[in-house]
């Protein structure tokens, strides 16, 4: 298994010890902004503080250029699609048969590539600075019965693989002298088919497995757990969550009252 | 010692793989006790059902796999029907056959931590019990590894420090030794029998090592063609070295060249380790 499959990077940075409901706060208070949000410049701004945030964080370069290999097919379709599909407005750029291309079809585009990645890194600050004990911890905390927060937290996991999926298809069926650019959707879309049910009968595998081995290990569902490391929300943690609420109360206004 | 482990007439289908395609049925009347502290070896041919056999044991089936059950299975004077899954295996420990497939953490301390979580023990408990199965499992240096990057033999015996870590009264071992090369299969074998020693441990070992099964067990039961065909002491059990081959099994190997001798000048042995094999030699050839 190649990296990826687990996220977390070990490490003791200040982001590895804030609580994980703080960083599941951050990710909820990112996905209202993101979505929120109208412009492009903002989207931007939050994805360089998230690289400044997860640098200082200690993660190296190596790993966010794996995260960005596996996101950069996905956002190239999202650029190239959403102008097509959304010729509204002007002025137009390119008028040639059906297809039409306008200025502001290209900043939508530019708008939603930007937004699934940040929404995609928002969720790597969480799972690439927090362990799965971590994890499944806070999505209890969060109040999520104990097995679907260990299901999710592997299930999380597999995100980049499947957001990767687009590229890794195309490179396998490039290096089969596929040349993607010249065939049809059609096909396309026939070759993730595989792929598809491979990942679908992986999860239910998963899920069935996992309830034995969890039942063999002395899990009981509704029966109180104790923990190791017990979650602490430290005055680091309440001042992280006092910033994120401000900030997001803030930009929420603003876009409310300028825009 | 009264029977702490005994299946009754235990029966056990799969469901069936298709529209009109039969139910395999693999156990067919299994009946079997184990005694409090004893350790038995059950052996048995790829597909015997040692596997199935197994999930019984912990109340896997009939709880959670599907298929058909009949007969009963009682741990400690209580039918596996009347405890959920998770309340037995407080008291009866499985490791699985493949150990990847017990896993649920992505390190190896939280792993072995697992099982302590569950039972709802305090941290501090949790940290001493975690590192005594490292330490006695010899896994202490993989502490932050994830379990599935980890080879054969360190994931066996990482899945049995996490089984043995919440000291359940029975242990089943299946093929526990199995990717293990002989220095590792000792040192597992001294492992378990460390833990008879210092908790009365009862244990089910599945094994194919029919070699070692007289450095741990005290009993043999054979699985054939879904019913235990044979059952008994060592030596009761190894003299049908016949019956055994005839099942696709075989015996000790000491105990196969003190066979071979037959109604030679050295015939008449049965011996079962080779401590034993070496001292009769010495006495007879060393004068
Ligand atoms: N969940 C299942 N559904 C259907 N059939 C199964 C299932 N599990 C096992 N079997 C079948 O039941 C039979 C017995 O399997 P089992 O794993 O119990 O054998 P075993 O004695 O442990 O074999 P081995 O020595 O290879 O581990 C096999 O033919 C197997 O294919
Ligand atoms: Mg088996």
């Amino acid at each position: 298994m190649g990296p990826g499959f687990d996220l977390y990077t070990a490490g003791t940075s200040w982001l590895h010890r804030l609580d994980p409901r703080t960083k599941m706060t951050f990710v909820g208070a990112s996905f209202v902004l993101l979505l929120l949000t109208g412009q492009i410049i903002l989207v931007l701004a939050y994805l360089v503080v998230v690289h400044a945030v997860l640098r200082r964080a200690g993660i190296p370069w190596r790993r966010i250029g794996w995260l960005w290999a596996r996101m950069w097919p996905l956002t190239l379709l999202i650029l190239i699609l959403w102008p097509l599909s959304n010729p509204g407005g002007e002025p137009v750029l390119v008028q040639w048969w059906w297809i039409r291309i306008t200025l502001p079809g290209i900043g939508q585009g530019l708008l939603a590539g930007l937004r699934v990645n940040g929404l995609a890194f928002a969720v790597y600050v969480l799972l690439l600075t927090t362990d799965q004990s971590g994890l499944v911890q806070g999505l209890v905390g969060i109040g999520l019965p104990f097995e679907w927060g260990l299901a999710l937290a592997i299930g999380l996991r597999y995100l980049p693989l499947l957001l990767g999926m687009y590229g890794t298809i195309t490179d396998a069926q490039r290096a089969r002298g596929w040349t993607p650019e010249e065939e049809g959707l059609v096909r396309r879309a026939r070759a993730y088919g595989p792929t598809l049910v491979a990942l679908v009968i992986g999860a239910l595998r998963l899920t069935d497995g996992l309830t034995l081995a969890l039942a063999a290990r002395g899990f009981r569902p509704g029966q109180p757990r104790t923990t190791r490391r017990p979650l602490q929300l430290r005055w680091a943690d309440r001042v992280c969550l006092a910033g994120i609420g401000v900030l997001t109360l803030a930009l929420v206004a603003a876009e409310w009252i300028y825009l | 010692m009264a029977p702490f482990v005994v299946l009754d007439d235990v029966h056990v289908s799969y469901p069936s793989p298709g529209p009109g395609l039969e139910a395999p049925r693999i156990l067919r009347g299994v009946s079997l006790s184990v005694a409090e502290g004893e350790c038995l070896a059950l052996l048995g041919p790829t597909g015997a059902g040692k596997s199935t056999l197994c999930l019984c044991l912990n109340g896997l089936i009939p709880h959670l796999v599907d298929g058909t059950f009949r007969g009963g299975v009682h741990i400690a004077g209580h039918s596996t029907r009347e405890w959920t899954p998770g309340e037995l295996s407080q008291t009866v420990g499985l490791v699985f056959q493949d150990a990847e497939s017990q896993f649920v953490s992505m390190t190896v301390e939280d792993e072995v931590a697992f099982g302590l979580e569950s039972l709802g023990l305090p941290p501090d408990e949790i940290e001493g019990r975690l590192a005594e199965a490292l330490e006695v499992m010899e896994v202490g240096g993989l502490r932050s590894r994830s379990p599935l990057e980890l080879s054969g033999g360190q994931k066996q015996r990482v899945a049995l420090a996490a089984v043995m870590a919440m000291r359940p009264r029975v242990l089943v071992l299946d093929e526990p030794t199995t990717n293990l090369d002989p220095v590792g299969k000792a040192a597992l074998l001294r492992a378990v029998s460390r833990l008879r020693v210092a908790w009365g441990t009862t244990i089910v070992w599945v094994t194919q090592d029919v070699d070692w099964v007289p450095h741990l067990a005290d009993r043999v039961a054979v699985l054939w063609e879904g019913q235990i065909a044979l059952e008994g002491g060592l030596r009761e059990v190894f003299d049908q070295g016949a019956l055994l081959r005839r099942m696709g099994l075989r015996v000790p190997q000491v105990r196969e060249l003190a066979a071979r001798f037959g109604s030679t000048g050295l015939g008449g042995y049965a011996w079962l380790g080779v401590d034993e094999a070496a001292e009769a030699l010495r006495g007879r050839l060393g004068g």
